[in-house]
């Protein structure tokens, strides 16, 4: 407080009452009466005699003695839960656990290796016997008849041949006879026509030459030999000198069987064979 | 003049044999003679101008194998003859 200020310097806010009370006022509120009271807002807050007559509110006084200890109140709420324990150290190793289950079935293993052959079985007893054959196929037709003689009355074909044998097991029925075989057609397989004196060859067919064994012997020898059976007709002629129509028809036979390769004729005028001749025209012809 | 073939027969007497024109077409007389030539027989090719013209005496004729010589060849089985000549 080095400051010293002249009172007037604060006329504006203190008072004094100086009619009689002695009363001093700073600014409106506060008054210090002239006994020593001190007022605020017209209110005794403290008396002259230093006792606090204003309002208790607000006020606190020196602390008083220490009072007697309270009865125990009551029980606190329930702390907080502490923070968690640090880990506690590792236990000793358990027990050896109890055996296990029974595992499951294994899967079925791959098939074994085939086993080896059994021996050979006992013969087994005779079949019973086949059912008879069916009855073979009719025979083929017989084969066309030859052609008969010269002359006569033409022969019946052949007899069919038989038929085929019956299929295995009983020997089938014999086939049925072949159907008579139809007269055929006449072919000529040779032919030859030549001059009886010298052998010389006037026309031929499937001939390669004509042997003049002698009068009247001659030999006919086929180019292809002729299947056997074949048929044949003979002739010769005589040619007189007068005329150009022959004569006579002398007779010709055949000497000896007839062969596949060739054929052998004799002529002659008279049919006792007295005497063999050569015919001018004689012509040899086979056929079937 | 025609090629004809002589050969011996079974009597002791000559067979004059004549191939044919249309044999002649296809085989050649020697050919001929060992198809028609008696089996196993020895036979000769001889032209026509050979032998004598008159036949009236045929079965007089002899074989003169003198004149004749080497035959030509001789006569052959058929089914020989087939196999090595048919054609």
């Amino acid at each position: 407080m080095a400051i010293n200020r002249e009172l007037s310097q604060f006329a504006g806010f203190v008072t004094i009452d100086e009619s009689g009370n002695n009363n001093v006022g700073i600014a409106t509120t506060v008054r210090i009466s002239g006994g020593g009271g001190l007022f605020v807002g017209g209110v005794e807050v403290i008396s002259p005699t230093g006792i606090w007559k204003g309002s208790s509110s607000g006020l606190i006084g020196s602390q008083g003695a220490q009072g007697a200890v309270g009865a125990q109140g009551a029980q606190g709420a329930v702390g907080a839960q502490g923070a968690q324990g640090a880990v506690g150290a590792q236990g000793a190793q358990g027990a050896q656990g109890a055996v296990g289950a029974q595992g499951a079935q294994g899967a079925v293993g791959s098939q074994g290796a085939q086993g080896a052959q059994g021996a050979t079985g006992t013969v087994g007893a005779q079949g019973v016997q086949g059912a008879t054959g069916s009855a073979g196929a009719q025979g083929a037709q017989g084969a066309t008849g030859a052609t008969g003689a010269t002359g006569a009355t033409g022969s019946a074909g052949a007899t069919g041949s038989a038929g085929a044998q019956g299929a295995q097991g009983a020997q089938g029925r014999q086939g049925a006879v072949g159907a008579q075989g139809t007269s055929g057609n006449v072919t000529v397989v040779a032919w030859v026509n030549f001059v009886g004196s010298n052998g010389s060859i006037r026309a031929s067919y499937n001939v390669s030459s004509v042997s003049r064994n002698g009068t009247g012997d001659y030999t006919t020898n086929f180019s292809s030999a002729l299947s056997s059976g074949y048929s044949y007709a003979l002739s010769g002629q005589e040619r007189s000198n007068s005329g150009s129509r022959p004569d006579f028809i002398h007779n010709v036979y055949t000497s000896g069987e007839p062969s596949t390769t060739s054929i052998r004729t004799i002529g002659a005028f008279h049919s006792n064979m007295a005497s063999y001749n050569d015919h001018n025209q004689l012509t040899v012809t086979c056929f079937r | 003049m025609d090629q004809l073939i002589l050969h011996e027969n079974e009597k002791g007497g000559v067979t004059l044999c004549r191939p044919t024109p249309e044999a002649l077409e296809t085989y050649t007389a020697t050919e001929i003679g060992f198809k028609d030539a008696t089996t196993g027989k020895p036979f000769w090719v001889v032209s026509e101008s050979n032998i004598p013209s008159e036949f009236l005496f045929f079965d007089a004729w002899e074989l003169d194998l003198e004149a004749l010589g080497e035959p030509t060849g001789y006569g052959m089985d058929y089914e020989d003859w087939v196999q090595e000549y048919k054609k």
